[in-house]
């Protein structure tokens, strides 16, 4: 094996750790109180940076992904991605009072070209739309049915 | 002349496998005297008591491919249930799966003549496989009492190959030889939006219209659209509130079907979705399985574990369970967020510890194996979010009935209006707190835990159901049908249509045929 080939193979190596490592989607939320960005990776890590309008401060804080569907042959094409935020959250916050355990995320596709989402994750208002920045729909599919093949296996294998 | 014999049996052969069908069903053409008259009013859209003069179904599962056995299955059903007369089956199938409907009517047990009457109905729409046959397109009714179909303007999506207007002009081509017609398309105000489906228009007895409120911010969008289809008279609409829901049509919490034992203009029901008769069911019923899927029981463990809203209830006993071994095994000095961490690093291992429930649920695989104890103590714990959220839309669902039994009683005061309490349990959605204290529904998150009974299909004295996927719900929903004079058949629509939030109703279409009344 020549040196080019190890570059090679290096480079294709590195590229889908970097890949894997960047957001497949990511998404911007602001409300009269709140301003955060949601994101998942390649490796299905999610990621919540918050901030309430009158802190100084703001949290970021790793989700742990429940779900992950594509819905594109459903009722209304989309992708579904439930994430859980556990206990990473200053106990005492405001973050940890006002957000619900869980946060879900539903990407409306009715436009492949401009995504949608709206986000449900604060106990006192309404869902939000969470402006999409990031996008990438054959990483999203490839995750989902990676994801879902990972679970299949489980429940086949416990059978 | 041998070549010759063989093209006359190829053009043959190809004839009948194409299109079976060669006119239009002598009851509809003839206007049989048993179809009753339209209803009075202005409003244009007919509820489904009203004989079935179309199907519409085509074979493209949702995410999972063309599924003949599917089509060919609900063909036979909608066959058997409409007897000697049977609607027209459009077909938007491929023709693998059109063969295969016309073997399987060839398989069945019934005289020949009757099933090359049901044969002749058959039609093959050349249009894409596409599962949601409900929503790019609604049916209406004429004073002539002429079908009418017209597409939803706002169907367009460039996320599939799915050409709405070529689907609705096959369709509209293959029925207008039953003289029903093609109006104009429904147009929308302000963005194209999801509440503006076929699926959240239905009709009701009395000359009602019912349209969900769902993703339609502005009022006058929602007039705008109604006023197409609900006719001048403002009391003729009739609000449902699905903007709750994910997909939000109104055929997800709701269905108008015949009541035998009535005499006419009460001679309805209305089936509505009730979490409350769901619990009901479930607590009367604990040590039972909760899945039940008995045509595909080896689908059983990967359906609890593929399904987001199952997987949540699991998630959420599973929660339960811990709660418990918890406040038994918890020393004083161990904080109930260590065990949770402890517990979450040796995979949830609960070695040892005897529950009450009659099949151990330990893992997220043993979803399968969940009881009607499991989703009954979901469903009722003060430590889940899914009770308040039930709960509350509970309440939405009294509260519409309230509103339909006002609207009722005053147009028809001689009905006192029958509600079937269908059992539903709904999940996605959260109990959102309002400033003054109070919970309201979070806007379009909600979606149905199993495949909701209210998402069906009438045909003459037979409601087809989706196969519920519970045993308890299922037998419950027969004997309410029985009670009111109907039959009911049940299909397996868990991959075809569930999945992808929907079911029976919204993958097919129905059209319903009246006889035009005499000029006043």
């Amino acid at each position: 094996m020549n040196i080019n080939k190890i570059i090679l193979i290096f480079m294709i190596f590195s590229t889908k750790l970097i890949l894997a490592n960047t957001p497949i989607i990511k998404c911007n939320i602001k409300n009269p109180h709140w301003t955060a960005t949601l994101s998942l990776d390649g490796v299905g890590l999610g990621l919540l940076k918050v901030k309430h309008l009158k802190s100084k401060k703001d949290f970021t804080c790793p989700l742990g992904l429940t779900f992950l569907q594509d819905s594109l042959g459903g009722v209304s094409p989309s992708i579904i991605v439930d994430f859980n935020r556990g206990e990473c959250f200053p106990k005492s916050s405001l973050i940890s009072e006002e957000l619900f355990e869980t946060v879900n995320l539903i990407i409306e596709l009715r436009d492949k070209k401009k995504p949608r989402g709206r986000i449900q994750w604060l106990k006192k208002s309404q869902p939000d739309s969470c402006k999409i920045t990031k996008f990438r729909l054959t990483e999203i599919k490839l995750n989902a049915k990676r994801w879902l093949k990972q679970r299949l296996n489980r429940a086949t294998a416990n059978q | 002349m041998s070549w010759l014999r063989n093209i006359v049996l190829l053009t043959t052969l190809v004839f009948f496998s194409e299109a079976a069908f060669s006119s239009c069903p002598d009851w509809i053409k003839n206007r049989a005297d048993t179809i009753p008259l339209c209803p009075k009013g202005d409003n244009t859209i007919l509820p489904e008591t009203f004989p079935t003069s179309a199907v519409i179904v085509s074979d493209g599962s949702t995410g999972w491919g063309i599924d003949s056995a599917f089509t060919s299955s609900f063909v036979n059903k909608v066959l058997n249930a409409s007897n000697d007369n049977p609607p027209l089956m459009l077909l938007t199938v491929s023709k693998g799966t059109f063969d295969t409907v016309v073997r399987n009517i060839d398989a069945l047990p019934v005289d020949i003549a009757k099933k090359q009457k049901w044969k002749s109905a058959l039609i093959r729409v050349p249009a894409p496989s596409y599962t949601w046959q409900q929503d790019y397109f609604e049916s209406f009714f004429n004073k002539k009492g002429e079908v009418v179909l017209r597409i939803v303007d706002s169907y367009k999506f460039n996320i599939n190959k799915f050409d709405s207007e070529k689907s609705f002009k096959e369709i509209s081509k293959a029925v207008r030889e039953c003289g029903f017609k093609t109006g104009s398309p429904l147009k929308n105000l302000g963005e194209p939006k999801g509440g503006y489906r076929g699926g959240n228009i239905e009709g009701l007895p009395g000359g009602f219209c019912l349209f969900g409120d769902d993703a339609i911010e502005k009022d006058k969008h929602w007039e705008f659209y109604s006023d197409q289809f609900c006719g001048k008279d403002p009391e003729n609409k009739i609000k449902v509130p699905t903007s709750w829901l994910s997909i939000g049509h109104t055929d997800e919490i709701m269905k108008v079907i015949k009541n035998n034992n009535k005499k006419e203009p009460c001679n309805f029901s209305i089936a509505i979705s009730s979490p409350k008769k769901a619990i009901e069911l479930l607590r009367n019923n604990q040590e039972k399985p909760f899945l039940f899927f008995p045509q595909n029981e080896e689908l059983l463990s990967t359906r609890a574990y593929y399904h987001r809203g199952i997987s949540h209830f699991c998630n959420a006993a599973l929660d339960l369970i811990e709660d418990e071994v918890i406040t038994e095994k918890k020393s004083p000095n161990t904080s109930k967020i260590d065990f949770k961490l402890i517990n979450f690093f040796i995979n949830r291992a609960y070695a040892g510890v005897t529950l009450s429930f009659a099949k151990p649920l330990k893992e997220l695989t043993d979803c399968h194996n969940m009881t009607n104890k499991h989703i009954l103590k979901v469903l009722t714990s003060n430590n889940t979010l899914l009770k308040k959220y039930n709960e509350l839309i509970q309440q939405k669902m009294d509260d519409l009935k309230k509103q339909l039994t006002a609207k009722l009683k005053k147009r028809l005061p001689s009905c006192t209006p029958d509600f079937i309490d269908v059992p539903d349990i709904f999940f996605g959605g959260q109990a959102i707190q309002k400033k003054d204290g109070t919970l309201e529904l979070s806007k379009r998150f909600g979606e149905s835990l199993l495949p909701n009974s209210t998402n069906s299909v009438s045909v003459d004295n037979t409601i087809i159901a989706p196969i519920s996927g519970s045993q308890i719900f299922e037998k419950y929903i027969k004997s309410e049908y029985k009670k009111r004079g109907l039959e009911s058949d049940f299909i397996d629509t868990f991959d075809y249509a569930h999945m992808g939030g929907g079911n029976l109703h919204c993958a097919t279409h129905t059209l319903h045929i009246c006889n035009p009344r005499s000029p006043e």
